[in-house]
């Protein structure tokens, strides 16, 4: 009872932390070989520690318990006018585990996964609204992801789960304070003699946010799934003071400058995922998932900031430029999208107790960005993702693991059709523009499951 | 199973351990019409005290440029600067050479003025220097008190004035009576000759078949001043630039540089095109070019891949640099130019 009533508790608190949250890898690349091999399409059939991510009641259907570590590799060739973008690849370790149990006398399991960054933890940069820039790609795979899940089966034909994920966050300050001297050009006096003093402040924080989702087996050949996961904001915000004095020599002019900026650095759109797999023969599984994906919250990741200069000049001596007006961000405008999914997989037997499992599977995401014919360039192009997989499942290799060894590796090809963006102004300094790409993913996860 | 988790975390630790690399996108070129904004030179990208290319004193004035390029290669070369000139207070239009179209000296070449009033016609003095290669030849319009002039030459160097002005004041129409000045011609693939002129505070449009006697297009300035809700109303639009360009889906565009006078006596550059050759401007969203010292009278030179802005303006910040000298902007903003080498 006393277990029930700490699960329970947990969950609830899970409910209550997830207030507002963030943006994830996941979502630009899947998670786990065998998932990701199958387009995503898996939320009604995932069992893995990737379930922790497509349905986190999927984890109540692992036989034993489960570790995975993996590895994956994104390259982006995406390019604008013919000239390479040069946005960043993402690599990094993806792992979790799966550990059943019992709740009383319920089937329970308990979930992590992780999609670890090995160049870093959270990425902020913020540019102007009118660069051009792959909005969907340069920051919001950059993160670390983290999810924390549990399942229940009350019934055995249904299972519920849910948790939280979590992001790393970035906010910070600084400030400078001192004698900025002038050079009077004669090499008496140059900026070097100056004396500030500067102080930096950053925290890396973290954001949560809500992942639900439920199975039904409506029969032994048939699974059903909806999940849901949690809109979610990582926001940047940097203050900056300078303060102190300017060395004229003839005159000392105190000056006082102030910044404040804050940015939606990534933005994770709320997700609906309806799914359903089908098993015509123990070897075989379908899975096809239709996703909403409810691009319409998007914040524009364009920076608001204000400033302040206050410089007092004795008898107008010195052209002081006026405080610089507050940024005007844009509305992205972006649409809501019905992203579908398919899978397929079979398991070979090739040899006793070792089967080869392939994979195929596909996605189209529709770009939820519109034109960009007036003064932002947000660029995007629908992206179609192509992948397959395979693999190599040694089951019951020896008494020293009751259980499998499986290996499995992915790669996903997206290929991004070209998008011509013609501006309405002619006095555009951005100008008319073309955008295509594709970016190639490959991974591997090695898995071992216990009985 | 302690294993395992032992592996686990060594390899969570030893990702978490490598260092992160730059942003890589930072270097990357991204689309741009390369019309602006024109970010101010800085540093060694002049010879000088950046952002002036043409520098004198308080005796010796430059203002008005009107550049040439002396050959059709891609990128930075060299150039022949057509600027008003004040030397003792007398003004004259002198040229000066560079060859990465920055090293300028401010010693004219030739030494003496390449054009001064002439011709009763003209008035006391020739202003607003606009050269234009076309047909073999260099043609130079100009400014004076009767209307906008024009001269030709083979060299560049020695000009032989037309007998009489190429657009002188209208006799009716929105500019009735105004003196046209200012002037901005470019050439049409068609060979027509189209003007763009200062009058009244407002730019108009003309053009010509011949280069020597223009006719006035519309019965409207094609820009005039603008209020803008919560900025300084503008007073003038004044110093027409006018290019002709294409987009990069092959959009023919008419593009047309200003300077832009404000109630509160601040100037900027601002930027106005058209998709075609007729029809009325749009204003760009931004200025093209600011800074403190009020710049005017803007002239861009296209190298290709870059844009050169020249314009007029106060030789400094403070008060014992009121003199006007002739500085320089380059689009796309992030380009970093090499170091200037001055004219020897």
């Amino acid at each position: 009872m006393k277990r029930r009533a700490l699960v329970a508790a947990a969950l609830l608190g899970a409910l209550g932390w997830s207030a507002r949250a963030h943006a994830s890898p996941a979502d630009a690349f899947g998670l786990g070989s065998r998932s990701t091999a199958l387009g995503g399409a898996v939320s009604a059939s995932c069992a893995d520690f990737s379930a922790n991510y497509y349905n986190p009641a999927g984890l109540v259907q692992a036989q034993g318990m489960q570790l995975s570590l993996g590895t994956m590799w994104a390259e982006h060739a995406l390019e604008m006018n013919g000239r390479d973008s040069q946005v960043d690849p993402v690599h990094g370790l993806v792992g979790g585990l799966v550990a059943p149990g019992k709740l009383g006398s319920l089937p329970f399991a308990f979930g992590i996964a992780a999609h670890l960054s090995d160049e870093r933890i959270s990425r902020a940069r913020t540019v102007r609204q009118d660069q051009p820039r792959w909005v969907l790609y340069d920051n919001r795979s950059q993160l670390l992801y983290l999810a924390v899940n549990g399942a229940l089966r009350p019934l055995p034909w249904w299972s519920v789960g849910g948790g939280v994920a979590f992001l790393a966050s970035t906010r910070g300050a600084f400030s400078v304070r001192g004698t900025a001297v002038l050079p009077n050009g004669t090499g008496q006096r140059s900026e070097f003699d100056s004396r500030l003093e500067h102080e930096v402040d950053a925290d890396l924080t973290s954001v949560r946010y809500l992942q639900l989702g439920t199975t039904l087996h409506p029969s032994e050949d048939w699974a059903v799934s909806l999940a849901y996961r949690q809109s979610a904001k990582i926001a940047l915000k940097i203050g900056a003071e300078l303060r102190g004095t300017v060395d004229a020599q003839i005159l000392q002019v105190p000056a006082y400058y102030a910044l404040d900026s804050r940015t939606a650095n990534a933005y994770l759109p709320e997700q609906w995922v309806l799914g359903a797999a089908y098993h015509p023969t123990p070897r075989w599984t379908l899975g096809a998932d239709l996703q909403l994906v409810r691009w319409s919250g998007y914040e524009s990741p364009v920076s608001r900031s204000s400033t302040v200069l206050e410089v007092e000049v004795p008898g107008n001596l010195v052209d002081i430029p006026a405080s610089p007006k507050p940024s005007k961000v844009i509305a992205p405008g972006f649409s809501d999208r019905l992203v579908p999914r398919v899978g397929a997989e079979v398991r070979l037997p090739v040899a006793t107790a070792v089967e080869l499992p392939l994979r195929l599977g596909y996605a189209l995401e529709r770009s939820p960005v519109p034109a960009q014919t007036g003064l932002t360039n947000f660029v995007d192009a629908d992206r179609h993702l192509l992948s397959a997989g395979a693999g190599v499942a040694w089951l019951r290799p020896g008494a020293w693991l009751p259980g499998a060894l499986t290996l499995d590796l992915h790669s996903q090809l997206s290929l991004l059709p070209e998008r011509v963006t013609l501006k309405q102004s002619p006095a555009d300094y951005v100008g008319d523009y073309r955008a295509r790409g594709w970016i190639l993913n490959l991974g591997a996860s090695l898995g071992v499951a216990f009985q | 199973m302690s294993r395992w988790a032992s592996l686990l975390a060594s390899l969570l630790v030893a990702g978490c351990a490598t260092l992160a690399s730059p942003a890589g996108d930072d270097d990357a070129v991204r689309p741009n019409a390369h019309a602006g904004p024109f970010r101010a030179l800085a540093g060694q990208e002049t010879v000088g005290a950046a952002p002036n290319v043409l520098v004198g004193d308080a005796e010796l004035q430059f203002e008005e440029p009107g550049v040439l390029r002396r050959t059709t290669t891609p990128g930075l070369g060299p150039v022949a600067l057509y600027a008003v000139t004040t030397v003792g207070g007398v003004p004259g239009i002198y040229r000066f050479l560079a060859e990465d179209a920055r090293g300028f000296r401010a010693r004219p070449q030739p030494p003496s003025p390449v054009l001064t009033a002439t011709q009763a016609w003209e008035g006391a003095a020739v202003r607003s220097p606009a050269p234009l290669a076309w047909s073999g030849k260099v043609w130079l319009y100009y400014s004076t008190s009767g209307g906008i002039g024009v001269a030709w030459s083979s060299d560049g160097e020695r000009f032989e004035p037309a007998p009489g002005p190429a657009l002188a004041a209208a006799p009716e129409g929105w500019d009735a009576g105004l003196v046209p000045a200012a002037p901005s011609v470019v050439a049409l693939p068609s060979g027509e000759l189209r003007l763009f002129y200062e009058a009244g505070g407002a730019i108009g449009e003309a053009r010509s078949s011949d280069g020597l006697s223009f006719e006035r297009l519309g019965d409207a300035p094609v820009l005039e001043p603008e209020t803008v809700e919560g900025a300084p109303g503008q007073l003038s639009v004044h110093g027409p630039d006018a290019h002709l360009a294409l987009s990069a889906e092959g959009r023919p565009l008419t593009q047309l540089y200003y300077g832009s006078e404000a109630a509160d006596g601040t100037s900027v550059i601002g930027y106005a095109a058209r998709f075609g050759e007729a029809g009325s401007l749009t204003r760009a969203a931004a200025p093209a070019f600011t800074s403190s010292r009020n710049p005017r009278s803007p002239c861009v030179v296209d190298f290709g891949s870059l844009r050169l802005l020249y314009v007029s303006q106060r030789a400094g910040s403070t008060n014992n640099l009121r003199h006007s000298v002739i500085a320089a902007g380059v689009a796309p903003g992030d380009l970093k130019l090499p170091p200037a080498e001055r004219q020897p």
